[in-house]
């Protein structure tokens, strides 16, 4: 531990000093007198003054939690030396994201030789995100407070805190299936449970597809035509070049409790999903189902952060197979980069079934007081609102979410949306 | 309450010296006043560095009052010693915001008892018609000297 003085340590040194030589030069008893308790506390401080040792230890009750929830955090300070601490102050130190529940910051007692103190604490955890939670500051003092010792100890355990996924209900459906089993309901016609059409007898249907009311009014056997239950490929899209953070939050935030609560939507439905972190780093995890992928795809939200990059990045980056052919691309973008709105364009331009839903950023910007200010936001807004029109125009199922909004809605807009989107491409 | 009883504390100190100082009251007065006004600016968080000065700044109202009032020697010294030390102690506590907790309280009576102590034996010994010279002065210079080498030692073990 580092030692220090206390202010009242040098003070009371000149005051007993400065009283010697003034009863030296007065000739008189009285400033040495006056001295005497000053100079024996400083004594005193200093004669007892022993380097404390201590140890810490942290626990947790658990390393995984959703945000706003609590976890415990237990301290354990050891004092490993032969004397008693006069007074230990305990001060927990915690990273952005995490705050303390209740209780004071600064725990102070004494600690006797050899004796182990437990402070616990709940923390909250605000925002999502990996964390390192455990680091305390240590200062402990002497009877009198003269001498200090401090240490900051920066062991810490990890915390994974997930974000809270938004309440969704429906999905967006998607243009075309893949072969493997699953919930969505396919355009193409076979083995399934939904009604398609009636057609006629062909050698090889079944005999329980045969619709007995269609033929006796048709006079010719008819059959029932099914829609098949076929799984889909979905990929996340996530923008990490820009974004805007406000109080409450940012579109970060909301990109990322969105990309949760649909990867979890989709891979229940038995659709595979990937994710690609389009940003300063490209980071990308190719499509999969199961319990394991939605594992992978929240630890990798977990680590998603805006990284500042000014190189040009277009969709040659990104891995083929993590794009799919046929697959439904979602992205989650505020559309605040150019090179962000470029590559979507260009997944446009491909033919891709994509839906871009836009993390409006207008709530976190203020227009300003000066008119100047509002007339640039105004055309700024009218910027967006042409860019907002180019993706329509080539086919996009565009979707607007506004920060305290819930998406269920958002995301139930979309299909009328995308019918209309689909007759525009063709 | 620290605080107020810092403040209360240093103007009866302030206050002490000047009583039946009778014409030269008033400077008395004024230095303690300067006192209670570094202890009010350091616990108002003005300027911390003014605790350091008040007691300083009471001691030397006090000496000048024995030097103006020309007496021989102060028997309340002592006394006055230990309440110059709890406006010290108090006025830190009010300053450092730390909560006062038994175990400083008491560490800090002990000092004071032990100043008071000291300081009577002091008084004590001033007062014997002991024969002055230069042996004598030579053994308190010795004293002085071994008490400051004593303190840089521990001084020195305690930075370590």
């Amino acid at each position: 531990m580092r030692p220090a003085a206390s202010p009242r340590l040098p003070g009371y040194v000149v005051l007993g000093v400065a009283a010697g030589l003034a009863a030296l030069l007065l000739g008189r008893p009285e400033p040495a007198v006056l001295a005497a308790p000053f100079l024996l506390a400083v004594a005193g401080a200093l004669a007892a003054a022993r380097r404390p040792e201590l140890a810490v230890s942290y626990r947790l009750d658990r390393d995984r939690a959703l945000e706003g929830e609590e976890v415990e955090l237990s301290v354990l300070v050891t004092n490993l030396g032969p004397r008693p601490v006069a007074r230990l102050e305990v001060e927990l130190v915690l990273p952005r994201g995490l705050s303390e529940v209740f209780g004071p910051r600064r725990e102070a007692s004494g600690l006797g030789a050899g004796a182990t103190r437990t402070i616990v604490r709940r923390v909250r955890c605000r925002r999502w995100g990996g964390r390192l939670l455990g680091g305390v500051r240590l200062r402990a003092s002497d009877h009198l407070g003269l001498l200090k010792w401090t240490r900051e100890d920066s062991r810490a355990l990890p915390v994974r805190v997930f974000p809270q996924p938004e309440a969704l209900h429906r999905l967006v459906r998607p243009a075309e299936t893949q072969a493997h089993a699953g919930n969505q309901v396919s355009r193409l016609q076979g083995e399934g449970i939904e009604f398609a059409d009636i057609r006629a007898f062909v050698p090889g249907d079944r005999v329980r597809r045969i619709n007995w009311r269609a033929s006796a009014r048709r006079g010719a056997i008819q059959v029932n035509a099914m829609h098949p239950e076929r799984n889909a490929d979905v990929v996340l899209f996530l923008d990490t070049f820009s974004g805007v953070q406000g109080r409450t939050g940012g579109t970060l935030d909301m990109a990322v409790r969105a990309a949760a609560a649909l990867a979890e939507k989709h891979l229940g439905q038995r659709d595979r999903v990937g994710l690609i972190g389009f940003g300063g780093t490209l980071r990308w995890l190719q499509p999969g189902m199961g319990d394991r992928q939605l594992y992978r795809l929240v630890d990798a939200l977990l680590d998603t952060e805006i990284v500042l990059s000014y190189a040009w990045k277009g969709l040659e980056v990104i891995p083929p197979r993590t794009l799919p052919p046929q697959s439904l691309v979602i992205a989650l973008s505020p559309l605040l980069d150019d090179r962000v709105t470029a590559a979507l364009l260009d997944l446009c331009g491909r033919g891709r079934d994509l839906v871009v839903v836009e993390l409006d950023p207008a709530p976190f910007i203020d227009p300003g007081p000066r008119e100047t200010d509002r007339l640039a936001f105004r055309l700024w807004a009218m910027e967006r609102e042409a860019m907002r029109a180019r993706f329509r125009a080539l086919g996009a199922t565009h979707l607007r979410w506004r920060h305290g909004q819930p998406l269920d809605p958002v995301l139930a807009a979309a299909a009328p949306l995308r019918r209309g989107a689909r007759l525009a491409a063709r | 309450m620290v605080a107020t009883g810092a403040l209360a504390l240093t103007v009866a100190m302030g206050a002490y010296p000047a009583l039946g100082a009778g014409t030269l009251a008033r400077p008395l007065l004024l230095a303690g006043g300067a006192a209670v006004l570094l202890v009010a600016a350091a616990l108002a968080g003005v300027w911390r560095g003014g605790m350091a000065w008040a007691p300083a700044l009471l001691g030397a109202e006090y000496l000048a009052s024995l030097y103006l009032r020309g007496s021989r020697l102060d028997l309340a010294a002592a006394a006055y010693a230990v309440g110059l030390f709890a406006v010290a102690e108090l006025g830190w506590l009010g300053v450092e915001g730390d909560r006062p907790w038994p175990g400083r309280a008491l560490a800090a009576a002990v000092v004071a008892a032990a100043g008071a102590v000291t300081g009577y034996l002091l008084l004590t010994a001033a007062a014997l018609p002991l024969p002055g010279g230069a042996p004598l002065t030579a053994a308190g210079v010795a004293a002085a000297t071994v008490a400051a080498l004593w303190l840089a030692l521990l001084l020195r073990r305690a930075a370590a």
